[in-house]
């Protein structure tokens, strides 16, 4: 490793970032010709076996290979997540955009009280409570991640659009005539569109561990489908037996988010850059 | 009235009314699940081994009784009313007020957390400052690197891992049900550990922020000592690192369910993943409405504080940087 | 006869690592002699800024500086210095003040823990701190000294933070003071106090002053020596009587021109009609607005004819932006009322509201940040046509490519972006971008203040010429009374959210309010 340089370098930061998670998402993606095993047949004979050549991450329980499983599993969680993560960023930009438009008007009071009143449910808090009324699943899952996930991305919108609100371009636009839906599409929105996506990179990379996290727990999606969170859930009673199930799951849990946060650190490093003077 | 006690009164009546807000959403997702709360609650007759007559006398009564034919403003303030005499149900499983026993499992949960949320916030606070101060150093690309690693990293993986090398291979840690001190250590210092690579991100980024504003060159500039320009800036940032640190405190209370299971510690948290797995409605619903309570509590704690420690009440919000 | 030399710098070279290979700063060599006042001049961007910066190691990290500094004839360093070298210079040796006071001071310090931190760096002990601070802001002409010492930032105002700046620099009885644009935040009056207590600094402690501005005016009779900095050079050396004699480049002697100008008091404000038509534009009366428990504007009422020039001045916070804001239907007032040709503005439906605030233009100070750099010229000039919808589409072009012209633009211009056009002629295309609607009224908001005093005279003639062709009343707002001056029919002077005095006639400019004892201060 010798020099460091995470951040005087934001580009090749970035890039690694997005060498990983394009070897991630292709994996996935083309599963079916890269997986050596099917994810779903079951071989007794092979079952629970350490990770050697021929299985690069062992076998579960009922003799699967998990490497296959894993590059399956992988197309389900993060389609998920990307999907509810973009949502949410669309969302809580929207509505952040209108409250700092309308800074102090009843409007902007109405949702930054939704705002702090759905602060005070702890993400997996609120998703323990949901899925345990609704019943476990994907779907309910996703459920909890909208009511709440969207908050920072409204915060954060509301936060630039008060910044920008007031410079000389917005007031210029408004002068001239430019009516507020106007001003906020084309003067604010594009301001907001980078942090957001920074934002975003981070926020999908929590919300898979999040995910993965309450699927452990059994909170997640169900078996038999092939899908990281509920594999998780399934080794658990075998962890001291074959720690190796969890393991490869959690490899590729890591490198997926690891290159987010990459892109994002890089991204933000190159955007946000601090000067400030050594003392 | 001065300024000061306007602004107390107001942030108490505020978070009153967040308060109601967050416990009616917490109700109306409760209503809105699907199945009969009284039916779960008596088993349907067969299951019930009753006759349906007195079944079907039984469960009107208890609908009643629990005002479910009303309006669910009128049900809310119902069982507001309830919350308020400290009565959150019974338990399906043990026919335990749930109250009772959430309180049994708490200490066993503050015995976990509070120290938790002192080593996050000395390590939230403390590397995030000195990365701020070392910024583009080693040091600082050292911390910028734990932190990026840690939070790629799932905490129950972290945490298994943990439990797998003391227990299975160092036997340096027992696996077992009771609370004692020796087993408090390794859960307390791993819910610490995975919880502060938010807080060590935002504290240095609201740091680098005051270090690069005009007054720190200007103090630089007269020949200030390092030391003092340092405690200039760190003045500036103890508010938002306030609210930063209440944020990040209320996720590691979250977090602490995981930590909890994994590491079998009897604390409100397990109890209420175990409780989801039993179907044990009111339990869940009582822990729900316990941690709105605590994060509210924690929130206006640190609404007080600002209150009492910022000169300039008079000027408007103060921005933080959030995303880090 | 050889003076002693406070400071030499030789060879000073400035790179920024991420820009392209040129220095920034190229090759600058100088010294400065024990008391003497030595003004850095340029444009904004010149590097004159950077240059002073360099010589107290405050540049970030990315900047690469190499040059050797000599102090006192006798301590010789190699640039960059290290954090030792540089905490022995600054403040013993270097200090520098900011050009704005509010923000160089720290928001949650009281001045007296601004006092006491500078000092106990200083090795000066806990008790006698106090003692200094006192004698020093009693120097700067501070009267209540103890209710400052206990004032945060932002209960000052911006003269008396920066008097307070200056204090907490010269405690610490540096050599020099590095004074970088610290009165271009200031309107006139505190300007000339702020250079009064320089001047005094200088002659009873015996101090040097490196004095940073674009204002040649300001620096003529303040210094002895000038340097003219140009694209990161010194262009021009020595002292006005030896520039104006022999400057050689067409900066300086265009600067020196329009003073000389000035002083002859040609400006053309004579050919414009003398007496504004009597008739009222725009009237408003009583108007109060608070913000954060503070006054802004305290029962306020001005009138502007139709045909005039009204210039605005007074201490920055003194709401003079709020009002022009006000005008311009940017922001809300608590109380009182607006007649714009007649008609009340509260009245009025939101429909015609619109209507009418497309008579009423308003130009920024900061004209590049109005401009999107990612647009055409002509398209941000054909802006307001489309939102306000007053002409058809096909017609939109021409009439922006023609009010382009009127303000002196050229063709080839017309389809760059603003990062390629120089900070003047941003603002022409400011200008045209408000002219191009036909505002009856025009609001201009510190729009000459970032330009140097050859572009700034430019677009005052350029404002002048617009009044003489269209039918427009103006409202100037400036804190450079040099500016107000050269172009309006009547000044009013703000204080305390309102307008303490209306100064009329051709016969004040010069006389009364630049001499500041007639003024209320």
């Amino acid at each position: 490793m010798g020099r460091l340089k995470v951040n005087k370098n934001p580009n090749l930061t970035i890039f690694l970032g997005i060498f990983i998670l394009i070897m991630i998402v292709i994996s996935c993606t083309f599963a079916n010709a890269i997986a050596p095993f099917s994810p779903i047949e079951q071989n007794p004979v092979d079952r629970l076996k350490s990770p050697n050549l021929t299985h690069l991450m062992g076998t579960d329980q009922f003799g699967r290979d998990v490497f296959s499983r894993v590059l399956y599993g992988g197309r389900r969680t993060l389609v998920a997540a990307l999907l509810a993560t973009v949502v949410n960023t669309l969302l809580g930009t929207a509505l952040g955009l209108i409250a700092g438009y309308y800074h102090g008007k009843l409007v902007d009071r109405i949702i930054m009280r939704i705002v702090d009143c759905l602060v005070a449910f702890p993400f997996i808090v609120l998703a323990m409570i949901i899925t345990s009324l609704f019943g476990t699943g994907l779907v309910h899952l996703l459920i909890a991640i909208a009511i709440v996930w969207w908050i920072p991305f409204a915060r954060l919108s509301r936060s630039v659009t008060l910044k920008y609100k007031e410079e000389p371009e917005i007031l210029a636009a408004k002068v001239a005539g430019a009516s507020d839906v106007i001003i906020m599409i084309r003067e604010l929105l594009p301001r907001i569109f980078s942090p957001a996506f920074i934002l975003a990179t981070f926020k999908l990379g929590s919300l898979i561990l999040s995910m993965s996290a309450l699927s452990f727990f059994g909170l997640g999606a169900k078996p038999p489908t092939p899908e990281w969170g509920s594999m998780l859930s399934d080794s658990k009673a075998y962890f001291f037996q074959a720690p190796y199930l969890i393991i490869g799951i959690c490899i590729f849990i890591f490198f997926t988010v690891l290159s987010l946060n990459l892109i994002g650190e890089g991204l933000r490093d190159k955007l946000d850059p601090f000067e400030i003077i050594e003392i | 009235m001065s300024l000061r006690n306007k602004s107390i009164v107001s942030k108490l009546v505020e978070t009153g009314v967040t308060l109601l807000l967050a416990t009616l959403v917490l109700f109306i997702i409760i209503n809105l699940a699907p199945g009969d709360p009284i039916r779960i609650l008596l088993g349907t007759p067969e299951v019930a081994s009753v006759n349906n007559q007195v079944y079907q006398e039984k469960y009107q009564e208890l609908r009643e009784a629990y005002h479910l034919d009303d309006s669910i403003l009128v049900q809310y303030v119902a069982w507001m009313k309830n919350v308020l005499r400290f009565n959150l149900g019974d338990s399906f499983y043990t026919n335990q007020p749930v109250i009772i026993e959430l309180g049994k499992r708490m200490p066993a949960t503050l015995l976990l957390t509070i120290p938790a949320i002192i080593i996050q916030l000395t390590l939230g606070i403390g590397l995030g400052i000195i990365s701020a101060l070392k910024h583009n150093k080693t040091i600082d690309n050292l911390i910028r690197l734990f932190c990026v690693f840690l939070s790629s990293l799932p905490g129950f993986a972290i945490s298994l891992m943990l439990l797998y090398l003391f227990a299975v291979r160092l036997k340096l840690y027992e696996i077992s049900h009771t609370v004692s001190l020796m087993r408090l250590y390794l859960p307390t210092i791993t819910l610490g550990i995975i919880s502060s690579p938010a807080l060590i991100r935002v504290v240095r980024s609201n740091m680098l922020e005051e270090l690069g504003k005009q007054y720190t060159a200007f103090a630089i500039a007269r020949g200030v000592k390092k030391r003092a320009v340092i405690r200039g800036a760190l003045k500036n940032i103890m508010l938002p690192i306030m609210t930063l640190a209440a944020h990040s405190s209320v996720n590691l209370i979250g977090g602490s369910v995981i930590i909890e299971s994994i590491f079998s510690w009897p604390g409100i948290g397990k109890y209420a993943l175990d409780s989801i797995l039993l179907r044990d409605y009111p339990v869940v619903q009582g822990y729900g409405f316990l941690m709105i309570c605590i994060v509210i509590a924690i929130n206006l704690l640190v609404e007080l504080g600002y209150i009492f420690i910022d000169p300039r009440l008079k000027r408007p919000e103060r921005k933080i940087r959030w995303g880090g | 006869m050889t003076e002693a030399k406070v400071l030499n710098i030789s060879k000073l070279n400035i790179k920024y690592k991420n820009s392209s290979n040129s220095s920034f700063i190229k090759d600058i060599s100088f010294d400065i002699i024990k008391g003497e006042v030595i003004t850095v001049i340029g444009e904004s961007g010149s590097g004159k800024s950077t240059l002073a910066k360099a010589l107290t190691g405050l540049l970030p990290p990315s900047a690469a500086v190499a040059g050797n500094l000599t102090i006192s004839e006798v301590e010789d360093y190699v640039l960059p210095g290290t954090n030792t070298v540089w905490s022995a210079i600054r403040g013993t040796r270097i200090t520098y003040v900011f050009q704005d006071a509010q923000q160089a001071l720290n928001p949650i310090l009281t001045v007296q823990q601004h006092f006491k931190e500078t000092l106990l760096s200083k090795g000066i002990n806990e008790n006698e701190y106090l003692k200094i601070s006192k004698q020093y802001l009693s120097f700067l002409n501070f009267s209540d000294i103890d209710r400052i010492l206990s004032s945060y930032a932002f209960q000052l105002s911006g003269g008396m933070s920066q008097r307070v700046c200056i204090a907490l620099a010269i405690c610490t009885e540096p050599d020099l003071l590095i004074a970088d644009e610290i009165t271009s935040a200031l309107d006139t009056v505190s300007q000339n106090d702020v250079i009064k207590l320089l001047r005094k600094a200088r002659d009873q402690l015996g101090m040097s002053i490196m004095f940073i501005t674009h204002d040649l005016k300001l620096a003529k009779d303040f210094s002895d020596r000038i340097l003219v900095m140009h694209d990161g050079e010194i262009v021009e050396r020595g002292a006005y009587q030896k520039l104006q004699s022999s400057a050689t480049t067409a900066l300086v002697r265009d600067m020196i021109g329009i003073i000389e100008r000035q002083k002859k008091d040609n400006s053309q404000l004579q050919q414009i009609s003398n007496i504004p038509s009597p008739q009222v534009l725009v009237e408003v009366n009583n108007i109060f607005k608070e913000f954060d428990n503070f006054q802004v504007l305290n029962n306020l009422s001005i009138e502007i004819y139709e045909k005039e020039i009204f210039g605005l001045f007074g201490e920055s916070g003194c709401g003079k932006s709020t009002l022009a804001k006000i005008l311009a239907g940017l922001q809300s007032y608590d109380s009182g009322q607006i007649f714009f040709l007649g008609e009340d503005f509260a009245e009025v439906s939101k429909k015609l509201k619109r209507k009418l605030y497309s008579k009423v233009q308003f130009v920024f100070q900061n004209e590049r940040g109005c401009l999107n750099p990612r647009r055409k010229i002509i398209d941000i000039v054909q802006e307001p046509l489309r939102y306000l919808k007053l002409h058809a589409k096909d017609e939109m072009k021409d009439i922006a490519k023609k009010c382009l012209a009127s303000v002196g633009i050229d063709e080839k211009y017309f389809s760059r972006r603003s990062p390629e056009l120089s900070t003047g002629q941003c603002q022409r295309v400011a200008l045209a971008k408000a002219l191009v609607v036909n505002p009856r009224f025009l609001i201009l908001d510190e729009i000459t203040s970032a330009l140097d005093i050859r572009t700034k005279y430019d677009i005052l003639d350029l404002l002048i010429n617009i009044f003489q062709r269209e039918d427009i009343a103006m409202l100037m707002i400036s804190h450079d009374l040099s500016a107000l001056d050269y172009v309006c029919h009547r000044i009013g002077h703000m204080k305390n959210g309102k307008i303490s005095r209306v100064f009329v006639g051709r016969e004040r400019l010069g006389n009364t309010i630049s001499d500041s004892k007639t003024l209320p201060y």
